[in-house]
């Protein structure tokens, strides 16, 4: 009976992981069985790498979460992957887990290492490397790949301000400071207006992330009722992709089509909304893949025996408009 | 003199519940106060303990005017109350009923649980009351449960102890005994005022008697100076009640049940036949399984073993949707808990079980159901400001004559009526008598459980006992006594404790 | 007499009379932005998704249970539709065929509680759980949003004349719920069942399945404001609906207190989701910061509950 309760156990962990890991557990198995034959010698070979993040439903997370999956897997790693759905707290519990269990890194992923300094000491001091894509950086902490959300910030709200507004005019803000990325676009956003008088800050409103569109869209629908005159709004600045698109959503049905709305991030349902001329003109792609990279080179080193330097490391983030937008369209 | 009140009034949105009382209970007396349902005996107990605010007059206690603001106030005077509806937490132990509103004691920072229970015994061997400490509320039978109620009251300083109804689920033998226990109370200097509808305990209890009517106080006189039939005429309007008759010749089987046994044991094995035309009286004592009977033929209580036969036809698994199709209908004993839902309104209470026939196509013909509603309040004289009052804004005569409003929507022939005048009035109690009775001479048979049994014998045209979870003898109730039926219950939960 | 006066009309009215007041304190403040019917039309279709969701919960609520998987219920249903889309399906199918699973998935929910008799608010925990999970297994945990045809967002975007087809789509379903709760049979049970289930069963109303037929129904408005959700912004985000789920307890609650018996009902739901949605809108329109909103309506719950309680007077 013991016998059996085990098997079962074991075999119901073994589902829930394949169901975890979705469509692509079947790639990792026979990548990763011709990994091992071809180069037995890549420093990834037997390594577990827990992949962690509490934003999945994040359309760019979870492309950064699929590149990091593949490239792993591709160099012989065994990757698990673990979402939170929004949940610090249980984030929280899931580095306890895996640290636990010994997992040979962790990856966290769009998540604040400073919410979760705790856990993550406990990994550190048992000798776990922890890296970070997209994510912050504390001490002990090996890289965090990034792209340097300030520099996106400066980059898209400086060519809002000068190249489409020309240099004055009025802007909403809409943003999420609890994202470790988001804040850091949103200061840029703060000094860049700070410094320019002739801009005015209308308002700047939180969005929340479980449906950030939805809410946009009715936050802006809001907003444009109390700016109803033509040009009393000139531009919407968003702290994501996600606002932008209920915002021009929102725009287009009340026909105010002279807003200028911009976003971060290169998500495609904006791309495509840039793409097809609507108010939303511009959106920073980061290098999402360039950011996988550079997390996976460190880890080689560091699994061949060599020694890294730790702290931030930046991909170089694309400006994309409706003159580039195309290329960035699958 | 204890308590007195001066000229108090009681209004709720301009009815007057009381008016103008000048009330006074003796020390060291048992006060019956007594009146029909609506008359104002529970706004005056509601006053007492602090439940509502006094607006109007004043109250004197040892001849000091107070106020009692909150039930913390009335529990600081020494006033303790024993509800009609127990209020004890089910699944708490004695200890922990006991302890209520009392601070725990401590020994170390943590609770002195071995202190409690010797305070706790210490009050139980007082009163001469022997109960397991152990089991919780839930499991107590109902005789018991007045028992805690009473340790709990006496835990502290009791100078008047309330009591609401305290009989209403007892047989007279327990109702002896708690008799017993409050004489001894007495003698030890506690004041009683017991609230009752059993004009008998009045009689057998009290020293004094208040009678209230609509509001007012119309009468206190010493218990001795005054008969029966003066009592119920200062109560009522009108003169004493007529008495039922009775049946010798029925009609032909309507109900019989053979050989059940519930599921859980609390019913071993049940037999019994009704007939057309009969009113079916079972006697048992508390915890002998009548009500668990009752529950068991309508279909709510899960069988082990049994057949039930309608009109001769088996009908095994019955549930309580098809016993009403089939002309059954079950008056519950626990009328808050299992037959009225408070918070709905009088008019939905009486159509609950008959909402079907009142709609099309399942959309609601409201003129049809509120028509219907209302000529079955008119036909039992349910006293309501409005059919949309809620249900438990009614007094408690009237709620249950609103059962039976509800029961007889589904026109049955098979009426299981469960302690049907618990907590009624005199001249309900008589209603229900009767009604019961025309019923069964259209035809229908109604089967009454009573744990009183004068009221048993001045109803029922045959009698079943029924004992330890066993229905046992059925006589004819022709000359037939209380004390042939009670050493009957005796003598069969005896043999059943001998092996 | 004077005194209790004043007392019925707040305990009657209290909700509706806070409604009021706030409605009037916009329009005080901001007569030509929030006073206008351009606004109106708008806070209609603003809160048309949470009174559509809240107004299954008002009926799990009507039988005395909760169902606290609606908000992943709600997401499931805007991820299984999009992902039909995106298949090609017709637009019909690809709204019919969640609704049908979400009533399945309802009666589930239902039959479990009723049979077993367990607690619904664990068992509709664990139910969100695993639709969360489920809901990963479908979409991978990404945003649906490729591939999805321009004809999905008919529903969510059409206006007839200047009123959203959302706002339509809430009136007919408030009228609808209205309807069943008092004037069919099925509403009469409900409400019997939610006052005393004992009563209830006695007087031979059939608990079970009135149950599971409110948890089903419930599913399937948590799914049905999920698919508009996505039909509205055009994708499946794969959390949705978990931001409504305690909006609609809440506007549920708010309703009770609408009506003098306390009880669930669908006018009372609209009016609570309607106190909701008039704060956002009208608070946004001032400009207000979002902390503040949070704390301004935060506040606003409270004192609504607690102005009806204190209606209740000394019979308390």
């Amino acid at each position: 009976m013991k016998k059996f309760l085990s098997l079962l156990t074991a075999l119901m962990l073994v589902l829930s992981l394949a169901a975890c890991s979705g469509t692509s557990s079947q790639t990792t198995q026979t990548s990763q069985e011709s990994a091992g034959e071809e180069e037995a010698s890549s420093p990834f070979a037997g390594k577990t790498v827990s992949v962690m993040t509490p934003y999945m439903a994040s359309v760019t997370t979870n492309q950064m979460v699929g590149y990091l999956e593949n490239d792993l897997t591709a160099q012989g790693a065994e990757v698990s992957v673990i979402d939170t759905a929004n949940d610090f707290a249980e984030l929280a519990s899931r580095i306890e887990d895996v640290t636990a269990s010994g997992t040979d890194a962790i990856v966290l992923v769009s998540a604040d290492p400073t919410q979760l300094e705790n856990q993550l000491r406990e990994a550190m001091d048992a000798g776990i490397p922890v890296f970070g894509v997209d994510s912050g950086f504390i001490d002990g902490m090996q890289v965090n790949a990034t792209s340097d959300n300030h520099q996106m910030g400066e980059l898209i709200a400086g060519y809002l301000f000068d190249d489409l507004m020309g240099g004055e005019g009025t802007v909403i803000t809409l943003t999420h400071r609890p994202h470790p990325g988001v804040v850091k676009r949103c200061e840029a956003f703060d000094e860049l207006i700070a410094a320019n008088d002739k801009l005015t800050l209308i308002t700047e409103q939180h969005v929340p992330a479980e449906q950030p569109i939805n809410d946009a869209q009715d936050i802006v629908q809001n907003l444009l009722l109390a700016n109803p005159d033509k040009g009393s709004i000139t531009a919407i600045l968003c702290g994501w992709d996600e606002p932008a698109i209920g915002a021009t959503q929102a725009c287009q049905e009340a026909g105010r089509d002279e807003i200028i709305i911009v976003g971060v991030d290169g998500n495609e349902q904006a791309v495509s909304l840039i793409q097809e001329g609507t108010n939303l003109k511009a959106t920073v792609a980061q290098n999402f893949q360039g950011m996988v990279d550079i997390v996976v080179e460190q880890m080689g080193k560091l699994f061949a025996g060599e020694t890294i330097e730790t702290g931030e490391m930046y991909a170089e983030a694309t400006l994309i408009t409706a003159d580039n937008a195309a290329d960035f369209i699958k | 003199m204890l308590l007195q009140t001066e000229h108090v009034s009681k209004e709720f949105n301009g009815i007057y519940a009381l008016r103008d009382i000048d009330f006074q209970l003796d020390a060291g007396d048992i006060h019956g106060l007594v009146g029909e349902n609506g008359a104002g005996k529970s706004t005056l107990i509601k006053l007492l303990t602090g439940v509502y605010q006094l607006r109007e007059g004043r109250l004197l206690w040892n001849g000091e005017p107070v106020t009692i603001s909150n039930p913390a106030d009335s529990r600081a005077l020494g006033i303790r109350v024993i509800h009609q509806d127990r209020t004890l937490i089910p699944t708490f132990n004695g200890i922990e009923n006991c302890y209520l509103g009392l601070e725990y004691p401590t020994r170390l920072g943590r609770v002195d649980w071995a202190a409690m229970e010797r305070r706790v015994w210490q009050t139980m061997e007082d009163l001469g009351i022997d109960l397991d400490l152990k089991k919780t509320a839930a499991e107590l039978s109902p005789p018991q449960r007045t028992e805690l109620e009473i340790v709990r009251a006496m835990m502290t300083d009791c100078r008047l102890l309330i009591l609401d109804e305290p009989t209403a689920s007892l047989t007279d033998q327990e109702a002896g005994r708690l008799f017993r226990l409050l004489r001894d109370l007495r003698q030890k200097g506690t004041s009683i005022l017991c609230v009752t509808h059993r004009l008998d305990e009045i009689f057998l209890l009290t020293d004094r008697v208040t009678v209230l009517r609509n509001g007012r106080l119309v009468d206190t006189v010493p218990t001795a100076s005054v008969t029966r039939e003066q009592l119920i005429a200062k109560m009522t309007e009108q003169a004493a009640v007529e008495p039922v008759c009775r049946r010798e010749t029925f009609g032909p089987v309507l109900l019989e049940v053979k050989d059940m046994a519930s599921r859980d044991g609390r019913v071993k094995q049940g037999s019994l036949a009704l007939h057309s035309g009969e009113i079916l009286g079972l006697f048992g004592l508390g915890g002998s399984g009548r009500t668990e009977l009752l529950e068991c033929i309508f279909g709510y209580r899960a069988l082990s073993a049994g057949t039930v036969l309608l009109d001769g036809k088996e009908r095994p698994g019955l549930t309580p949707e098809e016993a009403i199709r089939s002309g059954m209908v079950l008056i519950s004993e626990d009328r808050r808990g299992k037959a009225m839902i408070g918070n709905l309104s009088v008019r939905d209470n009486i159509l609950l079980s008959s909402i079907d026939t009142f709609s099309r196509r399942g959309v609601l013909r409201t003129k049809a159901g509120n028509g219907a509603a209302e000529e079955q309040i008119e036909s039992l004289h349910i006293k309501l400001a409005s059919p949309n009052q809620r249900m438990l804004e009614l007094s408690g005569g009237n709620q249950q004559k609103a059962v039976f409003a509800r029961a007889l929507m589904t026109a049955p022939r098979i009426f299981l009526c469960d302690e049907p005048t618990q907590a009624v009035d005199v001249a309900t109690r008589s209603d229900i008598h009767h009604l019961l009775r025309r019923k069964a001479d259209e035809g229908a048979g109604v089967l009454y459980v009573s744990s009183d049994l004068k009221e048993l014998l001045e109803v029922a045209d045959n009698i079943l006992v029924m004992a330890r979870g066993r229905t046992t003898v059925c006589w004819k109730n022709r000359d037939l006594t209380a004390r042939q039926v009670l050493a009957c219950c005796y003598e069969n939960q005896e043999k059943e404790a001998q092996p | 007499m004077n005194r209790s006066a004043p007392k019925k009309i707040l305990q009657t009215y209290g909700t509706v009379l806070a409604l009021a007041v706030i409605v009037l304190a916009f329009s005080l403040i901001r007569p030509d932005k929030f006073c206008t019917l351009t606004n109106f039309i708008n806070i209609t279709r603003q809160i048309s998704l949470l009174v559509m969701i809240s107004l299954g919960t008002t009926l799990v609520m009507s039988v005395n249970e909760f169902d606290l998987s609606v908000g992943s219920m709600a997401s499931l249903g805007g991820v299984m539709a999009a992902l039909l889309a995106v298949k090609g399906l017709p637009m019909a199918v690809c709204f019919l065929l969640p609704a049908a699973v979400s009533f399945c998935i309802g009666l589930l929910n239902g039959w479990i509680v009723a049979r077993f008799r367990v607690l619904s608010f664990i068992t509709t925990l664990g139910m969100s759980t695993v639709l969360s999970g489920v809901i990963y297994l479908l979409s991978g945990g990404a945003t649906v949003f490729e591939g999805i045809p321009k004809s999905f967002s008919f529903l969510g975007t059409t206006k007839l004349g200047r009123v959203p087809l959302l706002s339509i789509l809430m009136v007919v379903f408030v009228v609808l719920f209205w309807f069943l709760l008092e004037h069919t049979t099925l509403g009469r049970k409900f409400y019997a069942i939610g006052g005393n289930e004992e009563t209830a069963k006695i007087a031979g109303i059939r608990v079970r399945k009135y149950k599971t037929i409110a948890f089903a129904l419930c599913a399937v408005m948590a799914c049905v404001t999920g698919m508009l959700i996505a039909s509205r912004v055009g994708s499946a985000n794969t959390t949705a609906g978990d931001g409504y789920f305690l909006q609609s307890y809440a506007a549920v609650f708010i309703g009770c207190t609408v009506s003098r018996k306390g009880i669930p009902n669908a006018a009372g739901t609209l009016v609570g989701a309607a106190i909701l949605g008039i704060l956002a809108n009208g608070l946004t329109i001032l400009q207000m910061p979002s902390y503040m909103q949070n704390i301004i309506t935060g506040g606003i719950i409270i004192l609504a509950v607690i102005a009806q309680r204190a209606g209740h007077g000394d019979a308390a």
